[in-house]
């Protein structure tokens, strides 16, 4: 159970808006106990040569948790490689999702936005259910929309870097000019980070190295879990305007004289 | 990698692999014991359905590769 309603991305219904990913996963244990302890409903995994032992104990694990498996486009650097590893996805998996995300280089690991765009527009006009993993660049993430994508996925901070979000007003703008469902992807570092996401709007955040690199990756998830809906509540509920100074909350009438 | 007569070359995910000449993408699959779901495979770039393996012949020197999901991204 979740305290807030289901995530739509088309026609895609998730019950959780944490979506916990398998990169840098320790073992396939650990990764169960964190899947199960985030209350996941989708996890991201890679799509790569065929290997009888992992591959299918990851498979055969994401069966028996009931989970939806978005595949993503890891490892590309052109929309050529993104699109081709995206069917490829569809025929091993037989799912319209796939997040997009094609990287400039491998120092930054920053998306390619241009290759981004080209993979989106091709793979939504081809029929998938494209969720785009972008930088926070408001434009850009239009353009994406415009493009056919049912997701943006701007990024908080590099990958795996833990630095939060940088540029919480950017994450702003993007939700309030959006269609589609935005979901901060990359850069979580801990819970307050994805609450800060989910204030300020996001449908959802996708998160990998948090959890799979921390010291106690279930109990990590288990805290992103309940960030996300603490996060989702308090945008609900309209926070108070940021004020440059004090306003008293006590009323200024009725005070004793006392002396 | 010479094969007899009545067998081929091919190449599987990067590795030279022999298998009977006249095989299709679905003797390939059994040869290598694939499984039933979560597995694509592409012939020389391009994707075969799974519904075409068994009428998918492979030739000598075919580029084969197979795919599933891994941990990352």
């Amino acid at each position: 159970m979740h305290n807030y309603p289901p995530l739509r991305v088309s026609n895609h219904e998730f019950a959780s808006r944490l979506i916990t990913g398998t990169g840098a996963m320790t073992s396939l244990a650990m990764l169960r106990a964190s899947l199960i302890a985030a209350e996941t409903s989708m996890t991201t995994v890679a799509i790569r040569r065929f290997d009888p032992h992992a591959s299918t104990g990851l498979f055969e694990m994401l069966e028996e948790l009931s989970l939806s498996v978005l595949p993503n486009t890891a490892g590309c650097y052109s929309a050529k490689e993104a699109v081709a590893t995206a069917k490829l996805a569809r025929e091993a998996l037989g799912t319209d999702l796939i997040k997009v995300e094609v990287i400039a280089d491998d120092a930054t690991l920053l998306p390619d936005g241009l290759e981004t765009l080209r993979a989106t527009a091709e793979l939504a006009e081809a029929g998938f259910c494209v969720m785009a993993y972008a930088s926070d660049d408001p434009i850009l993430a239009r353009r994406l929309e415009q493009a056919g994508a049912s997701a943006v996925m701007p990024l908080g901070s590099p990958i795996g870097s833990g630095l939060g979000i940088l540029n919480p007003y950017n994450i702003e703008t993007i939700v309030a000019n959006a269609g589609v469902p935005i979901i901060l992807d990359a850069g979580i570092g801990t819970a307050s980070d994805a609450a800060q996401a989910m204030e300020l709007g996001c449908a959802g955040v996708l998160v990998a190295s948090c959890v799979n690199r921390a010291e106690d990756p279930p109990t990590m998830a288990r805290a992103l879990a309940l960030a996300v809906e603490a996060g989702y509540l308090a945008h609900s509920a309209g926070r108070i305007p940021k004020r440059s100074s004090a306003l008293a909350s006590s009323a200024a009438f009725g005070i004793a004289e006392l002396g | 990698m010479t094969a007899p007569t009545n067998e081929i070359c091919i190449s599987v995910n990067g590795e030279a692999t022999t298998i009977a000449s006249q095989s299709s993408i679905a003797d390939l699959a059994q040869q290598l014991d694939l499984p039933l779901r979560g597995v694509a495979i592409a012939l020389n770039g391009e994707i075969v359905a799974r519904s075409a393996w068994g009428t998918t012949l492979l030739e000598s020197r075919s580029k084969v590769e197979v795919v599933s999901i891994a941990a990352g991204g």
